[in-house]
């Protein structure tokens, strides 16, 4: 089975992309709009892994981070960030908050994918 | 792929859209006075998320103008940049910037000259804001603004200090951010002959706890053609002082010397940066370490421990370590089954909203046109008793309601259309050093996408008028004894199956004998016409009149008013102007709801059938003889209830053949209410029925006509054609109520 991701952005054209670059690499994916709905999503289907944007309304990448994290299920999963931020301060937060990884936007497909067989097993 | 990512583009840059309004209400807000966390915030998501798409889709210019925005912003967001007036005005520049790099992108034109916004948002992140009026010129930084120092995180990111280091930019040649290009490397062309790498890896507490995974770091190394050379499990503890999430393991592998360094540095990429890394060249004597593993430090105590601990699997790992591991499948994206991209698709978008093609609608709404219609064919062969037993009525009902809705789904807030409006008026401002305030109501008010799209240059004109022609320059706004500012008051409202969006200003309002001038020397109007108010404000409507030449002489830019017109016309609608000088002058666009049902009277004219909305329709008339009389030669009003009102004759509007001589009491007169004229009688032969009809426009195979809204398809199939009583009351006649005034009264 191949691996299932969520992927959390509240673009719907970034979803898309991911979607298609990502399924296009024998991935399955989820998606959601904003932390509220990733976290609800993340329940729902238990991913392999989830890539989630930090600058979302609603709850924020941080917050949808630390949620996931929180719950014993999740505690394994790993979770990358997939934000055109980059600053030093923002990534302490992420990884504070239980982040795995941090790939800066725009992200190539092949990086992409390379990047998620690093984390995800 | 690309035809996917072609839609995917086009979707990001309505999101873009979508993202400026959000932006530029947000912007007006803080301009207003409300810079509440939440409407800074609103601003910096969508200037951030615009930057991400365009990022994605290579759209340097606006990434990085974006890009710089949007630093701005987070300081601003921080509390580092106060939002004041002076603060608020250059994000405003920027937006207006942001808009136009947006609309290249879109367009793949060149992008807008950006340096001297650029140069003012530089200086509100140098002084935080204070002095911010400084001169934007001087500052400006030279362009390829991308690599310019001044902008604070266009810095290198640190990799190495936290781990976190970008994977790589989506274009291979752009590099907005000075990130360093991962796949070239100088030890690749210069190391002909290099020595082995020997990497040392410890992963952290902190590793395991973010999910990270030792085994998969290793096993990329070994896919690089590294090989473990040895673990070092030196440092755990006793069972019972064992932490299980902690990793006691340090493994040493070896790595060809033709590998990069920065490709073993990237297995690193997601590794926590409190674990232990190491990448060092080996020494000279290294290749004898991979044939003969005399290692250097480890006790032999130690060594006996790995040789153990590297039969089995690393604890922390699950998965025992593939024997040996594929080397990594292309992952060159392939373009996935048709048909299995197609349910993905449909299941990514958002439970809350979803994207259809306007052709599906368009179908959908034309196939329960057809639906009413045989609905309506069936009602007229069924008796009413049958009609009852099949329950027709209520199949009808349903049948409405679904048109309803189907409509609903083509319609949308107007706020779109009217987006483009604060922008234009700031240029316009600028332009014509005119102080203009914007007042925008209505902008919820729901139109069929077909008609928003359309509108959106009408409204550029009328609003180009309202400040090139209407509102005047301060001093002379000040000497009239008005404020300085000129007001431009934008709004939309429904009313029946009509939609009026006007545009009004308070200005010096039309210079009535100045058109008038005009259009006699343009030879639109004999020199001896006498001409009614409304007839000298239409003219500025009449084509080869341009107003940019003759009433002042500022624009230039602009297309005359006809153009106005003949685009609302085309839209089944048209435009009212009306002016009281010294006041302002008001322009109204009356635009039909498209394809709507029609609650009509089935009326006869010469023996045709034409519908006649009943929404309009206030009462009907059998005229006694003398109760309609001549008013002019050629007009005629009828008496009502100690009233008069103006009567006009359908079968000469339409050129049907039958004049004057024909007998008002052999007619009916329908009242009808009218915006422009009031109560009008119109004049038809008789009443056959009264049904809901499904209008069908008709400007797709007929140019507009004056008086026709559509065409409708009767319940026997015969067709009938829709009177637009407005057109009809409003068209240019002597019977047009200015001249019945005296009379009525």
């Amino acid at each position: 089975m191949s691996k299932l991701i969520l992927t959390v952005d509240d673009s719907a054209s970034m979803r898309m992309l991911l979607k298609a670059s990502l399924t296009a690499q024998g991935f399955r994916i989820e998606s959601a709009n904003d932390g509220v709905h990733g976290l609800e999503r993340m329940q729902e289907v238990e991913p392999d892994l989830l890539i989630t944007d930090i600058n979302m309304p609603n709850m924020d990448g941080f917050e949808l981070i630390e949620a996931v994290r929180a719950m014993p299920r999740f505690r394994g999963t790993p979770i990358l960030v997939l934000s055109t931020e980059f600053s030093d301060d923002k990534k302490a937060r992420a990884r504070s908050a239980g982040a795995t990884g941090w790939i800066t936007k725009p992200f190539d497909p092949a990086k992409l994918g390379a990047a998620i067989r690093r984390v995800c097993p | 792929m690309s035809d996917e990512l072609d839609e995917i583009q086009a979707i990001f840059f309505e999101e873009c859209v979508e993202g400026l309004a959000t932006a530029e209400a947000g912007l007006s807000e803080m301009a207003a006075g409300d810079a509440s966390a939440e409407v800074i915030a609103g601003v910096f998501r969508a200037v951030h998320s615009i930057k991400g798409g365009s990022g994605a889709f290579g759209h340097t210019a606006l990434l990085t103008f974006s890009h710089r925005f949007e630093n701005v912003l987070d300081e601003v967001r921080a509390g580092a940049i106060p939002p004041t007036a002076e603060v608020v005005k250059v994000m405003l520049g920027a937006f207006d910037i942001l808009s136009d790099h947006v609309a290249a992108a879109r367009e793949q034109s060149a992008p807008p000259a950006d340096e001297s916004v650029l140069g003012a948002l530089d200086d509100l992140l140098a002084n935080k804001g204070a002095g911010a009026s400084a001169p934007p010129a001087a500052a400006a930084p030279p362009p390829a603004p991308a690599t310019s120092p001044a902008a604070p995180s266009a810095a290198v990111p640190d990799g190495d200090e936290f781990g976190f280091v970008p994977v790589a930019a989506a274009v291979e040649e752009f590099d907005p951010f000075g990130f360093e290009p991962v796949a070239v490397s100088l030890d690749e062309v210069v190391e002909l002959d290099p020595s082995d790498w020997t990497v040392r890896f410890g992963p952290s507490r902190e590793a395991l706890a973010n999910g990270g995974e030792p085994i998969l770091v290793i096993r990329e190394l070994e896919r690089l053609g590294g090989r473990v050379e040895r673990v070092d499990g030196s440092s755990l503890p006793d069972l019972r002082d064992l932490d299980p999430e902690n990793s006691y393991f340090v493994w040493t592998l070896s790595v060809p010397g033709s590998v990069a360094e920065t490709e073993i540095a990237e297995c690193f990429d997601f590794v926590a940066p409190d674990s232990l890394i190491e990448i060092v060249r080996t020494e000279a004597a290294a290749p004898a370490v991979r044939i003969e593993p005399a290692l250097p430090e480890p006790a032999p105590l130690a060594l006996v421990a790995e040789e153990i601990i590297t039969v089995h699997a690393p604890p922390v790992a699950e998965a025992p370590p593939a024997p040996v591991p594929a080397p990594a499948p292309a992952i060159e994206p392939t373009p996935a089954a048709p048909a299995g991209e197609r349910s993905e698709r449909a299941s990514d978008q958002p439970s809350q909203t979803i994207r259809v093609d306007l052709s599906k609608l368009d179908q959908l709404l034309n196939l329960v046109g057809e639906l009413v219609i045989r609905g309506s064919i069936l009602a007229d062969r069924l008796s009413p008793a049958d009609q009852e037993r099949v329950e027709l009525p209520q199949l009808s009902r349903l049948t409405r309601q679904i048109q309803d809705s189907v409509m609903s789904l083509r319609a949308q807030p107007i706020k779109q259309a009217f987006s483009r409006v604060p922008r234009m008026l700031r240029d316009l401002s600028a332009e014509t050093g005119k102080q203009v305030v914007l007042d925008v109501a209505g902008e919820t008010t729901e139109v069929d996408k077909s008609v928003i799209e359309k509108i959106g240059d009408p409204l550029t004109h009328m609003i180009r008028n309202a400040v090139d022609h209407g509102i005047e320059p301060p001093e002379e706004r000040i000497a009239k004894g008005k404020p300085a500012e000129g007001i431009v008051h934008v709004s939309a409202e429904q009313k029946g199956a009509r939609i009026l969006v006007r545009v009004s200003d308070n200005g010096r309002g039309i210079d009535r004998a100045r058109v008038k001038a005009k259009a006699i020397e343009k030879g639109i109007v004999a020199p001896d016409a006498q001409l009614s108010d409304e007839e000298i404000d239409q003219l500025i409507c009449a084509p080869g009149f341009s107003t940019a030449e003759t009433i002042s002489n500022i624009s230039g830019r602009g297309v005359g008013m006809d153009v106005v017109r003949s685009n609302v016309e085309a839209l089944g609608g048209r435009v009212e102007i009306s002016s009281v000088p010294g006041e302002g002058t008001a322009f109204t666009m009356i635009l039909p709801l498209t394809l709507a049902i029609l609650d009509g009277m089935v009326v006869r004219l010469a023996g045709q059938r034409y519908v006649l909305p009943l929404a309009s329709v206030v009462e009907s008339v059998r005229p006694e003889p003398g109760q309609v009389q001549r008013a002019t030669p050629t007009s005629e009003v009828i008496e009502l209830r100690g009233s008069y009102l103006p009567v006009r004759r359908l079968t000469d509007f339409f050129g049907l053949g039958r004049g004057l001589e024909h007998r008002p009491e052999d007619c009916l007169v329908i009242v009808v209410e009218s915006d422009t004229a009031g109560l009008v009688g119109l004049m038809v032969d008789t009443i056959d029925d009264r049904r809901e009809v499904v209008l069908k426009s008709l400007d797709q195979n007929l140019h507009p006509i004056r008086g026709l809204g559509g065409a409708t398809i009767l319940g026997d199939g015969s067709i009938a054609l829709i009177l637009d009583v407005e057109a009809i009351v409003s068209a240019s006649s002597p019977t047009s109520k200015h001249n019945l005034k005296g009379l009525a009264a």
